[in-house]
């Protein structure tokens, strides 16, 4: 499991470098799915750092700010420490190094943001309706990402998610409530 | 008497919608009892009262326990064992490359155990996977390998153990009681009454209940 970990992270370090939001994306996505299959928070956590960098490579406003080259830099070192932390075993360590990597986004995202809810916030939300698009429970999802309820309940009303579901529609649920109402 | 147990994604919902006094309408039209587990409490109420954004929609879920529109069931030692086992049974029933998936959280799982203590009654809640687990398992099964685009496996072993140990559970949502609580004339008062029912089945919607559109239309289309 270790070396799929440091294949993960080499493969966001990589896309990083190269400057490849796109890449990035991507990653997050399938790095989401297997999170979601092994409910691993370590690969959860890797996959909001991949979506929020590639956020960041993807505004101007951030990517041209005088603050990005740094973080670059520091976010770099983090991750060839977070790899050779895991290739050590040493999986605790490398947790607290992930959330370094969060502590250097957030803290660019706040000194450059508009907003209220931060970008991390935000990669929560969208990777925990990932999570949930691949049959968690919504409880799940939360509990994987770290995304708070309310705003996942609300990201994924506004999604197609329960459109491309069947099930026993409104008008026969009712029949169940007669044994509460009459 | 037919209790109704609620999960917390529910109650955000309809608070979040301004529905809670719908709740106390309900709970006037029936001697049954309405329940929220303890972590459902914690949840929908106390964890979101320490959060400003949050805390409104909190305070509007709190006011149905004041209200003794629905109780609060704590988590007895029964519960908890009763929610631990369900969690290691129902955890282990799908699989993917010899994955285990772990697809159902405490709060969908405390509110299991509590209506299996209850020996059955109606679930609420608004997110799909329980739902399908009690439902229609082998449709979960589809929709995870349309997912995870690989095969997946369940464990017919695990799966006959869950349905043994719970009892008649019937699942609704908010969306549901939204239609029962028109069906019991809650709209009435309002200006126009399909108008406001069409509103708050949509508000749902959009407030993350699992329901499709098209389900939407076709019930207004009867009414």
């Amino acid at each position: 499991m270790a070396s799929s970990m440091v294949a993960e992270i080499e493969k966001v370090k990589v896309a990083f470098k190269q400057e490849n939001p796109d890449h990035l994306k991507e990653l997050s996505n399938t790095i989401m799915t297997e999170a979601a299959m092994r409910f691993d928070k370590f690969l959860a956590q890797l996959s909001l750092i991949s979506y929020c960098l590639y956020k960041i490579l993807s505004s101007l406003h951030y990517k041209n700010s005088e603050y990005y080259e740094e973080m670059h830099e520091i976010v770099l070192n983090d991750i060839d420490q977070a790899i050779a932390l895991v290739e050590g075993k040493k999986l605790e360590e490398a947790r607290k190094v992930l959330d370094h990597i969060v502590e250097h986004i957030t803290s660019i995202d706040k000194k450059l943001t508009h907003y209220v809810v931060d970008l991390y916030d935000k990669a929560k939300v969208k990777q925990g309706s990932r999570a949930y698009l691949l049959g968690l429970s919504i409880s799940a999802a939360i509990e994987l990402t770290g995304a708070d309820r309310r705003k996942l309940q609300e990201y994924i009303g506004i999604t197609n998610i329960s459109d491309e579901e069947g099930g026993v529609g409104i008008g026969k649920r009712l029949s169940f409530l007669k044994q509460v109402f009459e | 008497m037919t209790d109704m147990v609620f999960d917390s994604g529910a109650l955000i919902s309809i608070a979040s919608t301004c529905m809670t006094p719908m709740l106390g309408y309900l709970s006037g039209k029936t001697p049954s009892t309405f329940f929220m587990p303890a972590s459902v409490e914690y949840e929908a109420i106390s964890r979101p009262l320490k959060i400003h954004r949050f805390e409104l929609n909190a305070i509007r879920i709190k006011s149905v326990i004041e209200n003794n529109w629905i109780k609060v069931y704590e988590t007895t030692p029964k519960i908890k064992s009763l929610t631990d086992k369900i969690n290691n049974i129902v955890n282990s029933i799908y699989s993917v490359r010899k994955h285990k998936l772990n697809i159902l959280q405490l709060g969908e799982l405390e509110a299991i155990s509590l209506l299996t203590i209850l020996e059955g009654g109606v679930l609420v809640i608004d997110e799909r996977t329980t739902r399908m687990i009690i439902e229609e398992p082998h449709e979960l099964k589809t929709l995870l390998e349309k997912r995870y685009k690989a095969p997946v496996n369940i464990d017919e072993a695990k799966l006959a153990e869950f349905q043994d140990l719970i009892p008649k559970i019937s699942v609704v949502r908010s969306v549901d009681l939204v239609a029962q609580a028109d069906a019991l004339g809650y709209f009435e008062s309002y200006f126009n009454r399909k108008m406001a029912l069409e509103a708050a089945l949509y508000a749902m919607k959009f407030a993350g209940c699992a329901v499709t559109f098209e389900e939407i239309e076709e019930y207004l289309s009867n009414q």
